[in-house]
């Protein structure tokens, strides 16, 4: 049985070889920002949406675009405005004079890899629209449905100032993203190498250097890697202790609203393959969990009032439930 | 029964005094004008006749009269205007509507023309009242008349004087000085400064309230341990230790070849006794967590790394369905006994580490 995880990770060592190489073309154009990268490829690995939030400025938009051209996928970037509509991203029917019918004109939607800019900027039938097609991996327009290409992976940021004007996401719908991610700014010497990186009037471009079939055949990898019980009732017990915290020797009930939703033990045995394979490790630990649990939970568990009074955030929260749930 | 008879006499009187304040007689207007002038007290009335002849042969006879000639403040007096003429021709009464100083109009009837032996007798009566006192004037009345000829005259009525008293008896009205005006309210100074330190003094009660509740329940959830707890488990940390390593070994698991329950035991003993002894939360790490935490306890750099060398083998066991042999772990169960006996005093105070 060890054999055949032993065999697995032998299997990782080899093909994941191409990931220092993805890494290395990325660190090109960005400096620093290891986290979001490594949270980038965790969304890659595990087929699940990322949602990106962070001040203007700290390279989201082009972690995106170059891990984009690093994989040699089609890319598209949708900049949400409020007078966006669904046919702007999804497409629409287009009538021909010439031929007399209808014809199909697909939207930017129809791509591998999209970066949807500034989520919450579009109204909600625009969210709808793609969260819908990042939920059922397909498109219905006219009468025709067509399924989105694979890998499909949306890549959403959001700004968390300048809420005038926008547009939240609502919780229903913040859940179908893998992952959130709070990007905080770079350190001082990383910022000196982008000072220095971007005045020489050249900027770094990423050449492609991974194809979206090793892509699929690495996720293909990362759904063998091995779960044991212990882990998955781990992952049982920081799920449902955001459910009912008491019952698990916490004193959070005042303070959460909503527990979070079964999707996130989905998502969270998901991005801890991921990470394991990113640690190219046949095997996942309650490492992995931990390492990826913020990033699942956050936007899942929904605090109340007087949590806000107390100047808590659900990221306050979550890191009790990690603190005091017993590792196996 | 006399309690229900005193009822029945009580309630009886309230029925005979209701039923006499129903069928007492109310003065009505008519009445009223009924007792005017002609009547009982028409000595009292002022009355003016004005007789004359218009347009050569007509005559035409005004009569005013006002009744009653004495009365007090906002008693009714009955104003009534008469007039006998020919049949030809017409005549305009007088306006006599809203106030004619100083009398206020309150009513007025204008009776059915009485066509009688040639002439025409119309009579209008008009229901005044006065609220001031002294001897006041219905002033000079003008009636308009025009011949079937178109001749034109105006007869007018004299002045009729009435006079109105007070209402205060005759012997009280010259009794001392007017009464005065009465003092204005008085204006209360507001005092709001005790106001705002009540206010104030609430406020923060409250707030102290409030504090103290969040602090009670911050700690609540911080599940603070008393420091004699702490140190009692401290100081019991090896005797815990031990005592369930020997409850492993009896066990039997490593015989049975349930090595990854083994381990679980083991590595849980381990975290447990690094928890109580060095206060490092074990317990709740992963073992890359601990290898961090390990380097500010009272630990030496050896026994850091064995225990994260055991740690990191037993993850295998636990994860990823490693099979230790059982010589290893038998090995590993020495170690952690031997780790917590050369640690047992360690952190404690001098006299009971010599102890």
């Amino acid at each position: 049985m060890y054999a055949d995880i032993k065999a697995i990770g032998e299997r990782i060592e080899r093909e994941s070889e191409f990931l220092s190489t993805l890494v290395g073309e990325i660190n090109k154009v960005i400096v620093g920002q290891s986290y979001m990268v490594e949270r980038l490829l965790i969304g890659l690995l595990a087929d699940g949406h990322v949602l990106i939030e962070g001040v203007p400025g700290l390279a989201k938009t082009l972690a995106v675009r170059t891990l984009s051209r690093a994989i040699d996928t089609s890319f598209q970037r949708i900049q949400f405005t409020p007078d966006l509509l669904p046919a702007d991203l999804i497409g629409t029917l287009v009538y021909s004079a010439d031929s007399g019918e209808f014809t199909t004109k697909k939207g930017p939607i129809f791509s591998n890899l999209i970066l949807a800019d500034e989520i919450n900027r579009a109204p909600a039938k625009v969210q709808s629209a793609l969260l819908e097609a990042m939920q059922e991996r397909q498109v219905t327009i006219g009468s025709e449905t067509f399924p989105l290409d694979d890998p499909f992976l949306v890549l959403a940021t959001q700004n968390p100032i300048e809420q005038e004007g926008t547009y939240p996401l609502p919780e229903a719908q913040v859940d179908r993203f893998m992952l959130k991610l709070r990007v905080g700014y770079p350190s001082r010497d990383e910022e000196l190498e982008i000072m220095e990186r971007m005045s020489t009037g050249k900027e770094p471009v990423a050449s492609p250097v991974v194809s979206p079939e090793t892509i699929i055949k690495a996720r293909e990898l990362v759904r063998e890697i091995y779960v044991d019980d212990k882990i998955k009732q781990y992952i049982l017990d920081i799920v449902f202790a955001t459910r009912e915290p008491s019952v698990h020797g916490m004193d959070l009930d005042d303070l959460i609203a909503y527990g979070a939703s079964p999707r996130a033990s989905i998502h969270l045995i998901a991005a801890a393959r991921a990470h394991a394979f990113l640690q190219r490790r046949a095997y996942v630990t309650p490492e992995d969990i931990k390492a990826v649990a913020m990033d699942v939970l956050r936007h899942r568990v929904i605090i109340t009032y007087e949590a806000e009074a107390e100047e808590l955030t659900s990221e306050d929260i979550v890191q009790r439930i990690l603190d005091n749930i017993e590792v196996p | 029964m006399r309690v229900k008879s005193g009822h029945i006499i009580a309630r009886a009187i309230a029925v005979a005094v209701l039923v006499l304040a129903v069928s007492a007689p109310l003065v009505t207007l008519d009445e009223a004008l009924a007792d005017g002038p002609g009547s009982g007290d028409a000595a009292l009335a002022v009355e003016s006749l004005v007789r004359a002849t218009v347009a050569g042969d007509t005559v035409l006879e005004v009569r005013a009269s006002i009744s009653p000639a004495l009365a007090t403040v906002g008693d009714r007096l009955v104003l009534t205007l008469t007039v006998v003429r020919g049949f030809d021709g017409a005549l305009a009464f007088p306006r006599v509507t809203g106030e004619i100083e100083p009398f206020e109009v309150l009513d007025v009837i204008i009776h059915e023309t009485d066509e009688r032996g040639g002439d025409v007798r119309e009579r209008r009566q008009y229901v005044l009242t006065a609220f001031e006192t002294g001897d006041l004037s219905v002033p000079s009345l003008a009636f308009h008349y025009v011949s079937p000829e178109g001749d034109t005259a105006v007869v007018h009525t004299d002045a009729l004087v009435v006079t109105i008293e007070s209402v205060v008896p005759p012997e009280e009205r010259d009794l001392g000085p007017t009464p005065r005006d009465i003092k204005p309210p008085l204006e209360l100074k507001r005092r709001i400064w005790p106001a705002i330190v009540i206010a104030v003094l609430v406020a923060l009660v409250l707030a102290g309230l409030l504090y103290l509740r969040r602090w009670l329940r911050s700690r609540r959830r911080e599940g603070p341990e008393s420091e004699v707890a702490r140190e009692v488990r401290r100081e019991a940390a090896h005797v815990a230790a031990l005592s369930r390593l020997g409850e492993l070994d009896r066990s039997g698991l490593v015989e049975q070849g349930e090595l990854p329950r083994f381990y679980l035991i083991l590595t849980d003993v381990l975290r447990r006794y690094i928890l109580d002894r060095f206060s490092v939360d074990a317990v709740d790490m992963t073992t890359k967590e601990l290898g961090s935490a390990m380097h500010g306890a009272d630990l030496d750099l050896g026994d850091e790394a064995w225990t994260l060398d055991l740690l990191s083998y037993a993850d295998l066991s636990k994860f990823a369905r490693h099979m230790p042999t059982g010589e290893r772990a038998h090995d590993d169960l020495v170690a952690v006994r031997a780790f917590v006996e050369r640690t047992r005093f360690r952190g404690l105070s001098e006299s009971k580490g010599e102890e």
